[in-house]
């Protein structure tokens, strides 16, 4: 498809909860109950994805060719009902690279303004 | 399957039928492991759940309508989006008409509250009272002429 060669900062800015998503996806494949526990873990539970917010990213970021579905299978830490597995593909490891890089110089300007640093302190 | 589980499935209704069908199913499960998990944990976060599944709901259901309006398969989803929106907007359109009445008209205890000034006050229930049934009747209108259209379109095929 056309959107896979396409610039990563097309793609830009991505909104918090796909970034979040691909951030989960980037330590490995996940199906969609595992996304919304790692985004909840690693805020400390103050980003909390819900069903619609979560699947309506996934669709549109494997339209995109962010992510892909690599497949159905059950979870032995949850039960044996079969779940749809997503992880990064090399171009949404590309976008989520670009985003963080977004982000990083956004923090560096932010701390030139001495606006971090500030709460420490 | 319990009725919250159940319930939820019905809530799934809200979502474009497109959407439901290729993720409906996944969104049921993450939402009973969601629930057995923060009812394993007690207290009142399965009641939290609840309540951050239906922000969700409202919002990721809208913008799932708004995408399927401007980039639906067809007129007939597009058309069932349209009319999903129209009927949010008369309900919310109704309930602050429901609010004013009970305000400005009835003086019920349940409405009181800072006094609005009287001019803003029939200027908000003139608005309002004249856009409720202007917006309900498009929706009418749009509902009736995609079923007649629906049902014509199944005949044609049944030919």
């Amino acid at each position: 498809m056309a959107k896979a060669t396409l610039d990563p900062e097309t793609f830009l800015p991505l909104t918090p909860a796909e970034f979040h998503i691909l951030l989960a996806l980037a330590g490995g494949e996940m199906h969609g109950y595992g996304i919304m526990r790692e985004v909840a873990g690693r805020t400390d539970g103050a980003v909390r994805l819900g069903p619609g917010t979560l699947y309506g990213s996934i669709k549109r970021m494997t339209a995109g060719r962010l992510i892909e579905e690599c497949g159905e299978r059950p979870d032995p830490e949850l039960d044996d009902e079969r779940r749809r597995y997503y992880r990064l593909t090399q171009f949404g490891r590309r976008v989520a690279s670009a985003e963080a890089h977004r982000l990083a110089s956004l923090v560096r300007a932010a701390r030139a303004r001495k606006l971090l640093g500030a709460r420490e302190a | 399957m319990v009725a919250a589980d159940r319930l939820y499935r019905l809530l799934l209704l809200a979502y474009p039928a497109g959407f439901r069908h290729e993720y409906g199913r996944e969104m049921a499960l993450v939402f009973r492991d969601l629930r057995r998990e923060e009812q394993y944990r007690g207290g009142f976060r399965p009641l939290r759940v609840w309540l951050d599944v239906l922000a969700d709901l409202g919002r990721s259901a809208v913008e799932e309508h708004m995408e399927t309006l401007f980039h639906g398969r067809g007129p007939g989803e597009r058309g069932f989006g349209l009319v999903w929106l129209a009927s949010a907007g008369a309900a919310v359109a109704l309930l602050i008409f429901a609010w004013a009445f009970l305000r400005v008209i009835a003086r019920h205890p349940l409405a009181q509250g800072p006094d609005l000034r009287p001019v803003s006050e029939t200027f908000l229930f003139v608005v309002i009272g004249a856009l409720a049934p202007v917006v309900l009747g498009v929706l009418l209108s749009v509902g009736i002429a995609l079923t007649v259209r629906k049902q014509r379109l199944r005949f044609a095929k049944n030919r």
